[in-house]
This record gives structure tokens, sequence and C-alpha cells, in this order.
């Protein structure tokens, strides 16, 4: 008995010896062959619909010679992962974000892209100028922005019908909105709020703000202020601008007891529960990507979309972002990351992903909303018209997280009466000049230590 | 007579008491489950609709094809049990020696080990990454598991050390006085009375570490290494969040640790242990 | 009991078991210098520096410690808010566990049902449970103020209120109580020799003397354990806060890790966040000693 099993024994691992050889001597070495083309890999953030970005698949398909792998981070954890991809120095090619790209341009994440830029004589006309803005850092550009987010007026033209206004003719002016709030707001049985016709938001979180920008800076962007000094030393977040845009703001909740103010808001959610879907409030600013999450969740709403309100006398002015593709240190192919970003930026590529996406955001590129294909909704002409007075809301680069940090305790302070706006705003410049101070000192002292531009 | 009265009524008033507890404590929870069949439109409905009006079975299949769920669910399997299995070894070694044994600077080591839960992770947690770098375990499951196996975590020595408090000392000092090592005492008598303890631990750690979402994220690079936690953070978006989807994923995701809990309900039977000790 | 151990062994037996202490308590030494001394070292260095992760750290000497002490308003805040939460928090759960852990000790049928289900709160985590919360606490939808209404009482603003929102944050604590927590009083339960509670009985005691003289006593080790993790765990509360109010209404709930982690990962100050850090492990080192050298007059330990 014992022998036999001895000799089965044997054999089977002679049998299992010999697959295995064999299959270590044929495997297929794919990657070997694979050498004429050239993989890069890509992060974007979840959240969009489709599960590969179109401008991958477009890419990968228009061509040969690159192959880009696309993997989705988490979008709210996108800061840790891409900081842990950079300290394993083992960085994804190519990688897109909504953040600042001062945060990790800042702290030498990124390949600067300038010489790139020069030698295709990259045109960056093309894409609206407010969206520069952040990717520049100490005189040199580190990315390039693909899709932004165009904000405009939307309001709901039942409400103003039953409030006996005209549904074609939206307020104009600040000073109108404050009449037609007049008109639009609602209470029931017991006093409480339930509609209003405009709300400036005033706080941070998702909920809270309801992805409203904050009004206030609008206003004081229509007024021609400005935040930061040209040298990026000095906050001048009180200047006479801000002052009278946040004035308007307590002089339209003035009518309204704040508890009541707290109780309406305290309303607001997610889904069908935002406060426009819900019809709570008659007129809100909002991005271009919101006749979509109408569409899926308040289908039933009858809106129109107008330009920002104004001051008399002054331009339209909105808020934006972008989402950017940029490289990170350590790309191992970096020329093959740049083409693609050529690709995704260019007219045609912003076009077709516009079409073709469900639901997605506004190009970067300016040449492709002028074109007449995109304009065919008459509602995209609007938004083309702001994203051209848009300022970016990256407005203290090297203290951003901390500028709206501050900005929004001021701006619940004030709302609350717990302070002035001299008070409130004062306190808040202090905090955050004091914060880019030193992150200006600390900068300084790097720049001593560590050769910045004279890499790759 | 009069007992038997007695002990209908308290087992009346303990259901009373029971049902009452359950039904506040499963209210929210069934919202959930509520939400996992809805589809976009109604999930934040007012007034709320506890039933949905059209049921979206199809909510758990996508869970499916969105997400990778059983590469995950088997990466997820793979990490707990093994760090349960650390856990339980290392942590009980260690417990019985802050608990059974003196030496000199025993309890001064033992406040020590309390501290390390007393800093925050976030600080730590580049330094901590550097170094599984240096290591070479970046990508791999090691930083998730190789730990546990070094005491299990503060948390989890204390746990057993106060347990292992409650074992009276006579025991030991019979055992002793027989000539036992210690290490047969550990094994052949403490483990086998801490079984609802040792049980605790396995089930706190199993939660623990299936929910854990930030290590499975920055150790793990690869799309097929993820965990269940990594693969729920997938499904939130910064304008979409398919949060029927996201729900049902959830239940799905929580299913295992609730079996589990229930099955180990077995080492949790009264005083079967203890009662013929004192006498 | 100290001072003869920290003497000299004579005694051969007592060497033995010291020598054996260290051993056993090896895998964790042994963890800790490969694991944890590294990172625990480098983040007191960057607590002496300004840093921002991805470039050279900057030596300011106690800079940070003196910026948070004497010149930072949020530091001051976020050590109320936190110690507000924790104070009221910490009885409440433990009480609530504790009672929940005496009601499912028993072996009526389908007892391990009822666990489960008082279980099943403890697993819901992340986005899933802010977003459930925000909506059970929505103060005209949701599921609180519902029912208040039905009793003619006008809910709070929950979340949206300042004054609120710290006790809406304890509210959710307490849908756990169900939990670990739970299940750890209940197998101190498990070893009450039951032979004790028969005393009780003879003299003439009810549930409440059950209760106070056996059941607490016998599981106070217990009992304290859970109270210093617990306080703990909520000095170091984030998630929620983070997710769902973002340390509003008015910084109401900028809890003291909310605002270290802002510091951390949104500014880029890991050196100010570090310090903020060990500060913190300094404040709930002292309680937790305090808790102690209490707990030892207190505590009754069947071992000893």
């Amino acid at each position: 008995m014992k022998m036999k099993a001895g000799k089965t024994l044997k054999i089977l691992t002679t049998v299992f010896l010999a697959i295995a050889a064999v299959l270590i001597l044929f495997y297929p070495r794919g990657r070997a062959h694979q050498t004429r083309q050239r993989t890069i890999s890509f992060w974007s953030c979840t959240g969009q619909k489709e599960e590969v970005p179109f401008i991958v698949m477009a890419f990968n398909a228009a061509q040969d010679s690159i192959r880009v792998l696309s993997n989705a981070i988490p979008w709210q954890e996108q800061e840790k992962k891409v900081l842990t991809a950079i300290l394993s120095d083992n960085p994804p090619d190519a990688v897109s974000q909504f953040i600042p790209i001062v945060k990790w341009a800042s702290r030498m994440a990124l390949m600067p892209l300038d010489k790139f830029i020069e030698r295709d004589q990259f045109d960056t006309t093309a894409i609206f100028p407010a969206l520069w803005q952040e990717m520049r850092w100490q005189g040199h550009l580190f990315g390039i922005p693909v899709s932004s987010a165009s904000y405009a007026f939307y309001y709901n033209k039942k409400l103003f019908r039953q409030a006996g206004l005209d549904p074609e003719r939206p307020p104009q002016t600040w000073d109108e909105v404050i009449e037609y709030n007049q008109k639009l707001t609602r209470y029931d049985k017991a006093g409480n709020i339930i509609q209003m016709g405009f709300f400036p938001f005033y706080r941070s979180s998702l909920v809270a703000s309801q992805n409203s920008p904050a009004t206030a800076t609008i206003i004081a962007w229509e007024f021609g202020a400005s935040f930061l000094s040209a040298d990026g030393k000095t906050v001048t977040l009180i200047n006479p601008a801000m002052v009278k845009a946040t004035q308007w703001i307590v002089d339209f909740l003035k009518p309204y007891p704040i508890n009541k103010i707290e109780a309406f808001a305290a309303g607001f959610g997610y889904g069908d529960q935002q406060a426009f879907a819900a019809e709570k409030v008659a007129m809100m600013i909002l991005p271009n990507i919101f006749p979509d999450y109408l569409r899926i969740h308040a289908p039933h709403v009858e809106y129109g979309i107008a330009l920002t309100p104004t001051m008399p006398g002054h331009p339209i002015a909105s808020s934006t972002g972008s989402w950017w593709i940029a490289i990170p240190r350590g790309s191992k192919d970096p020329e093959a990351a740049w083409e693609f970003i050529k690709y995704a930026a260019s007219k045609q590529t912003q076009l077709d992903a516009y079409i073709a996406m469900d639901q997605n955001l506004f190009p970067a590129n300016r040449t492709a909303t002028n074109d007449p294909l995109f304009l065919q909704d008459g509602k995209m002409q609007i938004f083309v018209t702001q994203l051209e007075h848009a300022h970016s809301s990256t407005i203290v680069p090297m203290a951003h997280d901390v500028f709206w940090r501050e900005f929004y305790t001021a701006q619940e302070q004030i709302v609350y009466g717990n302070q002035s706006i001299e008070q409130a705003l004062g306190t808040a410049q202090t905090i955050i000049q004091y914060e880019l101070n030193k992150a200006l000192s600390y900068d300084e002292y790097v720049r001593t230590r560590m050769n910045f531009f004279d890499e790759k | 007579m009069k007992r038997l009265n007695f002990n209908t009524s308290r087992t009346f008033m303990t259901y009373l008491l029971l049902i009452g507890a359950s039904i506040v404590l499963i209210l929210p929870f069934l919202w959930i489950i509520s939400t996992s069949l809805k589809g976009s439109a109604s999930i934040f409905a007012v007034p709320p609709q506890w039933i949905p009006k059209d049921i979206h079975w199809d909510n758990y299949a996508k869970v499916f094809t969105k997400m990778p769920f059983f590469i995950y669910l088997k990466n997820s399997v793979f990490i707990s049990v093994l760090t349960i299995l650390g856990t339980l070894l290392s942590s009980s070694l260690v417990a019985y020696a802050f608990a059974c044994l003196k030496w000199p600077g025993r309890d001064w080591l033992f406040v020590f080990v309390l501290a390390t839960m007393m800093l925050p992770a976030q600080v730590t947690m580049i330094p901590v990454f550097v170094l599984y770098k240096q290591f070479g375990w970046l990508n791999t499951f090691k930083p998730l598991i190789v730990p546990a196996f070094f005491g299990g975590g503060a948390f989890n020595i204390f746990l057993l050390r106060q347990f292992f408090l409650t074992i009276p000392k006579e025991l030991f000092e019979a055992a002793r006085l027989d000539g036992c090592s210690e290490f047969k005492i550990y094994w052949k008598i403490v483990l086998p009375l801490a079984k609802p303890a040792l049980a605790t631990v396995a089930i706190l750690t199993f939660m623990m570490t299936w929910n854990d979402f930030l290590g499975p994220l920055i150790y793990l690079s690869d799309k097929l290494k993820g965990t269940l936690a990594l693969g729920l953070a997938m499904f939130v978006g910064q304008y979409q969040t398919e949060w029927g989807v996201l729900m049902a994923a959830s239940v799905l995701v929580m299913l295992p640790v609730i079996v589990l809990f229930f099955l180990f309900q077995k080492y949790f039977i009264r005083g079967f242990m203890m009662s013929g000790i004192k006498g | 009991m100290k001072n003869k151990i920290t003497r000299l062994q004579r005694n051969p037996l007592q060497k033995k078991q010291a020598w054996l202490g260290y051993l056993f308590v090896a895998p964790w030494i042994i963890g800790f210098l490969v694991f944890g001394l590294y990172p625990i070292v480098m983040s007191f260095y960057y607590s002496l520096c300004q840093y921002d992760v991805l470039r050279v750290p900057q030596f300011i000497g106690l800079g940070n410690y003196k910026e948070l002490l004497g010149h930072d308003p949020y530091f001051w805040k976020s050590i109320w808010n936190t110690l507000f939460f924790t104070v009221v928090r910490v009885p409440l759960v433990i009480l609530g566990s504790l009672l929940l852990a005496v009601l499912v000790n028993n072996a009526v049928k389908g007892i391990r049902f009822f666990r489960t289900i008082f279980f099943i709160p403890s697993i819901v985590t992340g986005v899933v449970l802010s977003a459930l919360w925000l909506w059970l606490l929505n103060p005209q939808y949701g599921l609180f103020n519902s029912i208040l209404a039905v009793f003619g009482i006008p809910g709070p603003l929950w979340l949206q209120s300042p004054h609120w929102s710290k006790f809406s944050m304890v509210l959710m604590s307490l849908w756990s109580i169900g939990g670990g927590r739970m299940l750890v009083f209940l197998a101190a339960l498990q070893g009450i020799p039951t032979s004790l509670y028969e005393v009780v009985d003879i003299d003439g005691g009810g549930w409440w003397a059950k209760f106070r003289h056996v059941t607490v006593p016998m599981i106070s080790p217990v009992i304290f354990l859970w109270t210093v993790l617990e306080v703990i765990f909520s000095f170091q509360v984030f998630t929620e806060a983070y997710v769902m109010t973002k340390g509003g209404p008015l910084n109401s709930t900028l809890f003291y890790n909310l605002y270290l982690y802002y510091k951390a990962f949104d500014d880029f100050s890991m050196g100010y966040a570090s310090a903020l850090a060990w500060l913190l492990l300094v404040i709930i080192l002292v309680v937790t000693l305090l808790q102690f050298i209490v707990g030892k007059k207190v505590v009754y330990y069947e071992g000893k």
C-alpha cells in the first residue's frame, strides 16, 4: 500500500512540475511585447455617470501609440489618495481634480507645464481666462483646465406667476431681487417661512450651501473688489466693495427674525429636497449642471435661466473653479501624459464630450463653447457669458481653506447679529493674513533648501 | 403557584422591554432598507415614504455591476480573518502579562500602552505610510494584517486585561502549586474562561476591519485589491450620489457582520462558567 | 504591592514570573518598536516644525505650541466643544449600554434575535450614517420632529442649531448603545455567579438591590474600562462632524480632532496639527490617570 502511495505521489509531483514549467516558459509575456505602445495611468474622481471618462475612451480610440488606463478614486478622499501616491514615488502619470491646483503646485508635487505649452504652442487663449488663475504658481503653469462649472441665475416661473410677477422678466438688479423677494415670501399658519424669493447662503457645509456660491463675493466682485494684493502677500477681505455687498445681505435679511430664517434653511436637504428643486426658494444661483439634476429629481419644476443680477452700473460676475489635469512629479511618461492632456482640452474633444455625456460639466475651452453646435441650446449662451465674467474661487491660493472657513464664520456672525460687519470681516482678515504670512515664510525657507524649477 | 406568577410576569415585562427597545432602535435602520429600494426621485421625498411606491430591486443588482463585489468580498474576508486571528492570539498573551503576572514596570508600561491610543491617528498617518514604503509593503495587504499579530492594539489589550482581572486569584495559585507552567494556565484555564471576552474581541475586530476604509485607501493601489468598505466609497460623488444604490451596497456589506454576530451568540450563554466556582 | 515588585526579587518563583511577564508582553513591545516608535517620534518632531508633508520641515522650536495656547481662539473653542460633548455623552452611553446588557442577559426565547437587532445600528457608518441622521433630524420632515409634532411640541433645529448641534451628536451616539460596548458588558455579566443573586433573593431584595449590590460591583472593572475608553474616544470625535456639519453652525461642532484635521490636511500645517495632537495626548493622559486614581478606590477586582 505504502509503495503505491509513494509512486502516485511521485507521478503527481512530476506532472505538476511539468505543467508549472510549461506555464512559466510559455506564459504570454503580453507586457514585454507592448513596448511599442506606451501606457499611462490616469486618476479621476468618482461621481461621473460614466465608468471610464469620455476623454479617456476617445483618446484611446483616436490613436494607437498611447494607451490611457483610467482609475477612479473616491471623491471624498481624493486628496489623501493623491498625497500618499506622491509620497510613495509611484504617482499616476496624469491626475484630474477639482481642488485648487495651487495646493499641489506650491508643494512641488506637480511638473510645470510651461515647456510643453511653449514647445507645442498650446493656445492658452482658448481657455476661459478665469480658469487660468488657479493654474499659475510663481509664474509657471501647472495644469490645463478641462471642465468647469458656470453659474447662472435660475428662477421658478410657476412661483413667479403665483406671486403676480412676469415669468419672462427675471430681476436684473439686486434691488429688484429684494423687491421680488418680498412678493415671493410666504408663511404658513404658524408664522413660519415656507417659501422665499431668494436666499443668501451663509454656511459652508454641503447641505447648508446647496451648491450655490456665496452671494457676498459675487456682489463684491461686481463692485470690482479684489481680495488679495497683486503680489499675493496682503489680504484685503475688508474692502468697501465687500462691506457694501455684505450690507446688502444684512438689509435683505432684516425683515426676518433670525430664528425663522434658521428654521427655513434647516429644511433644505439632498435630492428632491434641494431648495430650488423643492420649490422653496424661487431664485437661486446654480451651476450649469443643474438642469440635469432637475431632470432626475424634480422634472415638474418650470424654470428659466438668466444672467446674474447686477448692481446698477456694474458688470455681472460669477464664481468658478475647474477640473484640471496635471502631471505629478515622478510620472514615468510625462510626454505621453501631455499628449493626453492636449487632446482632452482641444476644441473637438470638448464638443464631443459635451454632446456624448449625459450629465456633464462645462467645457473649459471657449472655442468649443462658441461653436454653433454648442450654442444650439439657447440657454448655453448665458453660461458662456457668465464664465467670461467669472472669477476664480481660489482667492488666496496659499491660504485657500482658511480663507473660506473664516469667510463663512464671519458671514454667520454677521447674519446672527453677533458681530458688526467690520468686526467680523476684520477678525477674519487678521486670521487669514496671519496664516498667509506663515505659509509665505515657510515657502521662502523651503526655497533655500529645495530646488524647485531646475528639476526635470 | 406564587413563584410561577412571578416568573410569568417577569418574562412578560422582559419581552415588553425587549420589543419596545427593538422598535426604537431598528426604526432608523428600516429607513435604510426602504431607501435601498427606491429610485433616485423619491429618496428624500416629503412626506417620507416608508414603503416605496416603485420598488427598485435593480439597485441591488447595480451594486454588483458598479464594483467588483465578490473580489472585494474575498479581500475583505481574507484581511479580516487574519487580523482576527492575530489579534486574538497576541492581545490575549499581552493582556495575560498585564493581568495575571507580576513584573517590574508592569503598571507603568500598561499606562504607556494606553497612551498610544490617545494620539490622533491623523498625525502619525503620514510617517506610518513612509515606514511601510521603506518596508516595501505598499500595494499589499501586509500593513493591514501584520500589526495585528503584534499586540492587536491597545484597545483589545485593555479589554482582555479587565476580563482576566475578574478571574479569582485562587485558581492561579492552585494551578501554580500543582506545577502548571504559566503558558498552560493561560491556554487551559484563562482562555476558556474568557470565551465571551474573546468572542467580543473577535466581533469588534471584525467590525473594525470590515469597515476600515482609510487603510485600504492609502495602501492599496490596484483596483482589484480593494475591500468592500473602499468599494462603498466609490458610490459617493461630488454632484451625483446614487443614494439608492449606496444604501443597497451598505446593506449587503453589513450582512456578513450581522450574520457573524448572530452566530457568535453561542458564546454568550448565561453563567455556565462561573456559577460553580465560588461555592 | 508596588514596592515589593520593584525591589530586587529574591524569590525564584517571582523571578520566573517576571521573566515570563516580559516574554508575554514581547509581541507588543516588538510591534511598538517596529511600527510605532518611528511615527510617534516623527510626529513629535513635526510638532516642533512648520511642515506641509511634501517638503522639508522647518524647525521652529515651541512656536506651534506657543501659538495654539496663546493666539488661537479655535483651540479653546474646540476644547470647550469636545469637553462638553464628552461630559454629556460618556455617562449616557455607558448607562444605556449597561441597562441594555442587563436586559439581554436573559435566557428567554429568541434573545439572540433581539441582541442582533440592538447590535445592527452600531455597524452603520460613514456616509450612510450621516445621510440617515441628517434626514432623521431634519427639522421639517425628519422622524424626530414629526413625532414631537404629534404631541404638539415644536421640535428644535437639531444639527442646524448652534445650541442643539452637540446634543444631536450625543443622540446619534445613543443609537449604537447596543453595539460592542453592550456586548462587553454582557460578557461581563455572564461571569457573575448566580449564587450571589440568590443571596439577595433570600434577603428579600428586588431587581434594584441586585443591580446595586451585585451587578455593578462585580462588573466594575469593565464599567471602568469603558469609562476610560469612552473618554478617549469622545475626545477624538471627528467623522460625524466632518461629514454632516463641517464644524458649524457657528463653530458649535468644531471638535478638537476636526480642527486638527483642517490644519493637517486642508491647510497643510502638519506641524501645527502635530502640536495639537500631542497636546491632546497630554490632556487625555492626565484625565485618564485621574480616572485610574479614582478607580483604584471604587473598582472591585475579584482577582485581587
